[in-house]
């Protein structure tokens, strides 16, 4: 059966589906605000204070929104570096270094570059930087995949550690501060211009969106994204149907890569103005989280995204509120996604090997 | 009881006027090291001076510090204490935000009211600053007086300059008093590592080293752990807090660099409202005993008292200014870089090794 | 004591912890199923012997507990994997997530700081005293000794057992084992538990042994270099103990690296960086390595009679 008939069937299945899926969905809410519900009680605090902290921590005034614009920012780019490599049922769990590496390289070349340049054009090297240093990164794992099938789920991930540790050679050695694990900041030529007054949000934000305009061209309107999604389905169909399964996957990974450098110039471009030493709070991760809920689709990531970032932000207001530690947001993120797994909401469906 | 407990809270809420502080900080108030040292100074002072306190800890990324101290500032906190390095600009932006509460971003930082003028900061930003290479020098001369290998080693975090700087003064220290002694250090890019720390100090103990020295965070219990278990004799000074109860068989003595003081001596001048513009102050082994060792407790048989004596002519000499210890910004060279210590003549700095 | 001897010694107490993984995750895998969320099960074993030992009082107390949290783990994640039948590889990254946003929430409120006195070495009589390699091999402590011991059970256990056998064909042609009257839910379940459970033993070694304490995130991607060393053994146990030490020694080698003359002026970060390289170096090595062919793959039984 080719890959075209695959991909048309598996279209038509799911809008008969759909109402199951929403009947799934509302069924994993549910369950997962009961979930957090009993843990937050078992853990001492009264589950309505802290939603209400959650939410006005997140949403209360515009200095808030503006946290969680630009954490969504990061989430929406975690989340497109995984969607589409996953698209192709590859496992780039390796983001969270590729936006460190991204990080590095933008920080090194801000802090190098002549800053008396125009800002417009300092800033657009720096973005292309972030892009190329990201794909970079991420060629590792997608070349190693292609050539002798090497397991990327390992190989990104310690290619992941392996940026922490260059990030900190930056830190220590190349361009360091005196007080602290950071670099040095970065001269305001080379930092995003605030586009929001009263809050902390910069360019970076619709950068973002514009990378999810390009994703969304990419995975359906294109020859590339069609070729991506099909090699999802059934590789072994795709080939015999012509498709370079081998390049597609090295682009799969560079694009991903790419999106996930951009995430480390937005953060030390337009956030902390700085290389900061783990500046990431497992956004790379979490990207991975935001790009399941959004079922692979780019525009589904950025509500998605932005649900994670509300969690994100919400949550240290949750502890002002209740004495909790913030991690709490990280087990209702996982929860609800594993229960969303469960309930066939998110659904990665590939075919089943063809055993005998 | 009941009445009393009732009347106290109708009292307290009555006074809206309760100056209210907020303390950010990485690692748990209970973690034996920097968190449990700032949790201990701020919940003395809230005793001592009346007032609020919250602590918050476990925060470790900047985004992390910019929600927490914009949700305190937006509470309509007076004071916000940020007690951690790398938090990129959140101490500016919280501060830019949020005028009425007082921000002290308080890790160490090197900002003089010039230098921060020229990165634009808001006056209710301050910094503070503490002599820690005054204590980490003493802890070094203690151990080239008592090291029977004549080999003494160091654990090191980051390597930043206000970090570095304590392990280059602990083998200036050494070398203060010892000229036979050799010394070798270790980065291990970790507060918390336990595993690489103590795969480090086994790395020294192995090679002889039998005083290790701390500049890291919890990390030190596996350095307590390698030396227990050492062939010879071995001893452990971490840094921060008293950890000997932790260990009491190795752990020789903490540098303290009463941050507990520091703690409760920033909540009281903002309680009284001392905090000025561009606040800067520093703390030094003289003015609030920044750098002084804890007491020996069982491990005092390990220090004849000729090294005891020792020790204090050296405490004396660091006091008076005789012996002049380097930072990482005075002193030819500077000791804010890995192993440039090694370069430094230890008798232009006053001292007389034998 | 020699650098060579030290490095070896110290290699070993520090890959013993990857060991108890990797022979858990050659238990889980040569039934069929991939867990990636190893790195999650070591931590929740880690976290819960660290409970053990500070609230139960002692040592085997603490094991005991971590143990538990290991048969917990294996208890969901079979019924995630296999009755569920959801996605593995995407259910395993986030059940990570979810160990390190549970233990990090309730490390906070239940443990901070506090060391661990960890399990002494205990030094084997005769063998203890051989030259160099007794101080390497038999000066360790329980635990290693145990791990060493694991291997061949599982080895056993894999290969000369029955259920060995019927686990491994449906590993490779679940639909042929079904048709042969094999209950594949029934051959995995067993396999993710015990699986899980060595994997935690892992993690608590971590707090007993290597590190001597709870910190959060204390499992720093040992999983997922436990799940290299067995691609790389291909699922071979005693290749998984080679394995293992070459990763221990390569991460104990970075701290004699100032007494290799030359290495000594590389800086410390590139050093840091030698055991995950090595790692990459392992899966390329590995190319060859043919994982079973149904692995990852959720079964469906076509009757409706499944457990």
């Amino acid at each position: 059966m080719s890959a075209v008939n695959l991909a048309f069937r598996s279209i038509a299945v799911r809008h008969e589906t759909t109402l199951r899926s929403l009947a799934g969905t509302i069924v994993a809410v549910a369950l997962t605000l009961g979930v957090i519900a009993a843990v937050l009680a078992g853990l001492g605090a009264n589950p309505w204070s802290a939603a209400r902290g959650l939410v006005s921590g997140a949403l209360g005034n515009r200095f808030n929104i503006g946290q969680t614009v630009m954490i969504a920012s990061l989430l929406i780019l975690t989340g497109l570096a995984a969607a589409i490599p996953f698209s192709a049922r590859l496992w780039n769990i390796g983001a969270e270094g590729q936006m460190y590496f991204g990080a590095f390289v933008v920080a090194g070349l801000g802090l190098t570059l002549p800053s008396d340049m125009s800002r417009w054009l300092l800033c657009s090297i720096l973005v292309l930087a972030s892009l190329v240093a990201g794909a970079v990164w991420a060629l590792v794992p997608g070349v190693l995949k292609a050539t002798i099938n090497a397991n990327e789920v390992i190989v990104s991930l310690m290619m992941t550690f392996i940026a922490l540790e260059v990030a900190d050679y930056g830190i220590t050695a190349l361009w360091p501060q005196p007080a602290a694990p950071q670099t040095r900041y970065l001269p305001v030529n080379a930092t995003f211009p605030s586009i929001w007054t009263g809050t902390l949000v910069t360019a970076g934000a619709p950068l973002a969106l514009a990378a999810v305009i390009v994703a969304w061209v990419v995975m359906r309107r294109s020859g590339l994204g069609f070729e991506i999604r099909a090699i999802g389905l059934n590789s072994r169909a795709a080939q015999m149907n012509g498709m370079r399964v081998g390049r597609v996957t090295i682009v799969a990974f560079a694009m991903g890569g790419a999106f996930a450098g951009l995430a480390g110039a937005i953060n030390v471009l337009g956030m902390n103005n700085a290389l900061v030493s783990g500046f990431s709070g497992n956004f790379g991760y979490l990207g991975i989280a935001v790009a399941l809920l959004a079922r692979l689709d780019p525009t589904w990531i950025i509500p998605s995204a932005v649900l994670f970032a509300i969690l994100r932000v919400g949550s240290n207001g949750l502890q002002v509120q209740t004495g909790l530690s913030p991690d709490v947001g990280e087990i209702v993120v996982a929860t609800f996604v594993i229960l969303l797994l469960v309930f066939k909401v998110i659904r990665l469906r590939y075919a089943e090997a063809q055993s005998v | 009881m009941l009445v009393g407990a009732i009347a106290a809270a109708a009292a307290t809420s009555s006074r809206s006027a309760t100056y209210q502080v907020a303390v950010l900080f990485p690692g748990t108030s209970n973690d034996g090291s920097w968190g449990q040292a700032w949790s201990q100074g701020s919940t003395a002072a809230a005793k001592k001076y009346g007032v609020k306190v919250t602590l918050v800890g476990n925060l470790n990324t900047p985004d992390q510090y910019l929600a927490q101290a914009s949700a305190f500032g937006s509470k309509g906190y007076n004071l916000v204490i940020i007690a951690n390095g790398g938090v990129g600009q959140a101490d500016l932006q919280a501060a830019q935000h949020f005028s009425k509460t007082k921000f002290i971003q308080a890790p160490f930082e090197f900002a003089t009211p010039a230098a921060q003028k020229a990165r634009n900061e808001p006056a209710n930003l301050g910094h503070i600053d503490a002599e820690q290479q005054q204590g980490a020098f003493l802890a070094g001369a203690l151990a080239g007086l008592i090291t029977k290998t004549n080999k003494v080693a160091s654990v090191n975090g980051y390597a930043f300059p206000a970090l570095t700087r304590q392990p280059e003064a602990f083998s200036l220290g050494a070398r203060c008093v010892n000229a036979k002694v050799t010394f070798q250090q270790k980065y291990i890019n970790s507060w918390d590592d336990t595993a690489l720390a103590k795969a480090a100090a086994q790395a020294f103990i192995s090679n002889g080293a039998d005083v290790l020295f701390s500049a890291t965070d919890q990390a030190a219990q596996g350095m307590f752990q390698a030396a227990e278990a050492a062939p010879h004799p071995t001893y452990v000074i971490p840094s921060y807090f008293d950890s000997h109860s932790q260990a009491p068989k190795v752990v020789l003595t903490s540098v303290l660099y009463n941050l507990q003081g520091v703690a409760e001596d920033l909540i009281k001048l903002g309680m009284q409202n001392k905090i000025g513009d561009h606040f800067y102050k520093q703390y030094t082994y003289k003015n609030i005993g920044v750098g002084k060792l804890a007491p020996f407790y069982n491990l005092a048989s390990a220090v004849s008292p000729a090294a005891k004596a020792g020790l204090a002519k050296i405490t004396q000499g660091v006091l008076s200014g005789k012996i002049k210890i380097p930072d990482e910004t005075t002193g030819s060279p500077t000791i804010g870089t890995p192993n440039s210590a090694a370069k430094i003549n230890v008798k232009s700095l006053g001292c007389t090794p034998k | 004591m020699n650098v060579t001897v030290s490095v070896f010694s110290i290699g070993i107490a520090l890959m013993v912890p990857i060991l108890w993984a990797a022979l858990g995750e050659v238990v889980v895998e040569q039934s069929g199923v991939i867990n990636i969320g190893i790195e999650g099960v070591m931590l929740i074993g880690a976290f819960c012997s660290a409970l053990g030992y500070r609230y139960l009082h002692g040592l085997t107390w603490g094991l005991l507990l971590g143990i538990g949290g290991g048969i917990v783990c294996g208890l969901v994640l079979s019924l995630l994997y296999v009755r569920l039948g959801t996605d593995q590889i995407v259910t395993g990254i986030l059940f990570n997530v979810l160990a390190l946003g549970f233990t990090s929430t309730l490390y906070t409120k239940y443990l901070g700081g506090g060391v661990v006195k960890t399990y002494g070495a205990v030094k084997i009589p005769l063998l203890g005293d051989i030259k160099y390699l007794g101080e390497i091999l038999f000066q360790q402590n329980v635990l290693v000794y145990a791990s060493f011991l694991a291997a061949p059970v599982v080895f056993y256990l894999v290969n000369n057992t029955w259920y060995g056998l019927y686990a491994r064909a449906a590993s490779e042609h679940p639909r042929a084992a079904e048709t042969a009257g094999l209950n594949v839910w029934r051959l995995r379940y067993p396999a993710v538990i015990v699986g899980c459970t060595l994997s935690a033993v892992g993690g608590a070694t971590l707090v007993l042994t290597t590190s001597g304490g709870f910190v959060n995130g204390l499992t720093e991607g040992r999983g997922f270099i436990a799940l290299a060393v067995v691609v790389l053994a291909r699922w071979n146990p005693f290749a998984v103990i080679a394995g293992c030490v070459l990763f221990g020694v390569a991460q104990a080698l970075q701290f004699q690296i100032q007494n290799l003359g030359p290495l000594s002026h590389v800086p410390s970060d590139f050093v840091l960086m030698f055991p995950y390289v090595i790692t990459i170096v392992a899966v390329v090595a590995a190319r060859g390595s043919r994982y079973p062919a149904a692995i990852g793959i959720p079964y469906r039984p076509s009757s409706a009679t499944a457990a």
